[in-house]
């Protein structure tokens, strides 16, 4: 057992407890909700599930070759491989 | 089984196996549409989950590699929201995304925002809490996180890749050298919101995360900087509401 | 009582129009929504309390897969059931389909499966573990199929007529299913008609399908929901409503999804057809 970690913990507990910190309140403004879940930031599954079969089809191109053509080149001169 | 559960099993084999020929006992037309179907919804599942994926991709790159995610990856759920936490691991190991080393981590905090903005609802932990423990325990304490949040260890400016895809975003340029380990809870609303820790904080995060005791995050936290401020990284974990509970270690 | 949702007619309420629907609650019979968008908590969980505080709510799960060859999975049980404990829901519905084995593979689809005495014993009991789950009877649909069993030993009709029997679930009858199965499988609609038990009825589905074409020059009419309904599914529609009478009628449409108005005059022509049967 660390004497510095000991003391850090009683001193910043004895601290913490002495705040009464308020968590915040559980999703109770139902009226907020409205707006962000309709604001599409964090409700990636918008559709999710169906009960319909795809109106989509998918044709797999066999001879695709794999060129990254999305946001990774803009981001920050991103466009060579990065070596970590 | 049956023959009647013989021919239900190998549906579901022929559908989720694209290059098995079943017994033709399945019409070509028929089973296409099943195949279409299954292929078709994985994948646009996975679109709609890894928006920040699909856009550092783009759109072909993604479709491709969401085909071979779903081709080597079994769903193993009716609820197709458990579907697809498997991608980060999947990226790390395919090629063409080699030269996108950022990825993977990219993939991870997609995964937790969406199981964080899906999860259960929990009484967040208080301070209150903690006052009613005796001090001589206060080392061997574990908490419990909220089922919405979660730790990411990153060596990724994960925090600002995030912020450069969101809708309104100014677009400034992403430092690439700048670690950003993450916190991510769930608001009052609802809402997943993304905290970067500082260094040390981070991995007292993380060790707490992972379970250890509050005496053993704090020395991992102090062994990566002295200076380490423990009540401001307390505090900041009971603000946002992401502790759920604490027990003594036995 | 299978359900309590109003022989009116209602819409599936889909993501595009959640803000809409919330913000000026138009007037709308009732609505269903996909029981599995809402497992667990947070904001999802919040926003069905508060339509279920305007409109009656019907759950539609996709997920169960009661007419597999195994038994539902135990997680997704629960999960139904902590999601009815939470809110009040006018009726509970699924699909007569399969989707997983007993490894707990699934097709994350509705899969036709044989109609057979032994099939029959599977799934009675599926239904029933379902339904001692969530505590009250569910509604089984009747799917669109794109191929069938060869070796059944009765129809889709008169295995929901054996269900129900054997385990007092109710049916939920959809009508663009049974169109699209007269047209890929020679389903004899009378027949399939005649065989269902009236008081069973408890919902119908309406919605549109697509038509496919293949490279052998076969064509398969797909359920795809992104269309209107068909001037030959209205018919039939008719012709159910003269046989089972007024029942809660719901406008599907699941992609390509129109603005709310095309979706609420899709309903206002269910509801006049309704009103026909009404003294």
């Amino acid at each position: 057992m660390s004497f510095t970690s000991q003391t850090l913990i009683a001193s910043a507990l004895t601290a913490v407890v002495a705040m009464t910190v308020a968590a915040p309140a559980m999703a109770a403004e139902k009226e907020k909700c409205y707006g962000v879940a309709m604001a599409g930031k964090n409700d990636c599954a918008a559709a999710g599930h169906s009960c319909a079969g795809q109106s989509k089809v998918d044709k797999d191109p066999m001879d695709w070759k794999y060129v990254a053509k999305g946001s990774c080149s803009q981001m920050g001169g991103m466009l060579e491989p990065m070596k970590k | 089984m049956t023959a009647a559960g013989q021919w239900q099993q190998a549906l579901l084999d022929a559908i989720r196996d694209p290059q098995w020929q079943p017994d033709p006992d399945f019409p070509a037309a028929g089973l296409a549409v099943y195949r279409n179907n299954y292929r078709v919804g994985l994948m646009e599942w996975l679109a709609q989950l890894y928006p920040i994926c699909r856009q550092l991709l783009g759109e072909e790159f993604f479709t491709a590699l969401a085909r071979e995610f779903v081709r080597v990856t079994p769903s193993r759920s009716g609820n197709l929201h458990r579907y697809g936490g498997e991608l980060a691991g999947f990226i790390a190991g395919f090629a063409p995304c080699a030269g996108l080393p950022y990825l993977p981590d990219v993939a991870r905090l997609e995964w937790a925002l969406h199981r964080g903005y899906y999860a259960a609802d929990a009484a967040p932990l208080a301070a209150a809490n903690l006052a009613a423990i005796d001090p001589a325990s206060w080392g061997r304490l574990r908490f419990g996180f909220q089922p919405a949040a979660c730790v990411l260890a990153s060596n990724w400016p994960l925090a600002a890749i995030h912020a450069w895809h969101q809708p309104d975003s100014a677009r400034q340029p992403v430092d690439m050298q700048q670690p950003q380990p993450l916190l991510l809870y769930r608001d009052s609303v609802g809402d997943m919101q993304l905290t970067v820790l500082e260094y040390a904080a981070a991995a007292f995060c993380h060790a707490l995360y992972q379970g250890s005791t509050l005496e053993q995050a704090t020395t991992a936290a102090l062994a990566l900087d002295s200076g380490f401020d423990l009540q401001a990284t307390l505090l900041l974990l009971l603000r946002c509401g992401a502790l759920a509970t604490v027990e003594e270690a036995s | 009582m299978l359900t309590s949702l109003p022989a009116c007619a209602g819409i599936g309420l889909r993501h595009p129009h959640y803000r809409q629907v919330l913000q000026h609650t138009p007037p709308l019979g009732w609505i269903e929504l996909h029981s599995e968008n809402f497992f667990d908590g947070g904001q999802p969980l919040a926003m069905l309390q508060t339509l279920a505080a305007h409109y009656p709510l019907s759950l539609h799960g996709v997920g169960l897969g009661p007419g597999s060859a195994a038994r539902p999975q135990r997680s997704h049980l629960a999960a139904l059931r902590r999601l009815l404990d939470a809110v009040p829901v006018a009726a509970v519905s699924e699909h007569l389909a399969g989707n997983h084995d007993a490894g707990g593979h699934f097709a994350n689809d509705l899969l036709p499966l044989p109609y057979t005495q032994a099939t029959l014993l599977q799934v009675a009991a599926n239904v029933a573990e379902i339904q001692d789950a969530i505590g009250r009877p569910l509604l089984l649909e009747n799917l669109s199929a794109y191929l069938h069993y060869p070796h059944n030993d009765m129809s889709e009709a008169e295995f929901l007529a054996e269900l129900v029997a054997r385990t007092g679930c109710g049916i939920l009858l959809d009508v663009n299913n049974l169109y699209v199965n007269q047209q890929n499988l020679s389903v004899d609609v009378a027949a399939f008609l005649a065989a269902l038990p009236a008081d069973a009825i408890g919902e119908i589905h309406l919605a549109g399908y697509s038509t496919r074409q293949f490279d052998d020059g076969s064509t398969l009419l797909v359920d795809t929901h992104s269309q209107p309904v068909y001037p030959a599914v209205w018919a039939l529609y008719r012709q159910v409503l003269a046989r089972f009478g007024p029942r809660p009628t719901l406008i599907e449409w699941d992609s390509d999804i129109p603005p709310l108005d095309t979706l609420q005059a899709e309903a206002a022509s269910a509801e006049a057809m309704l009103q026909e049967l009404r003294p």
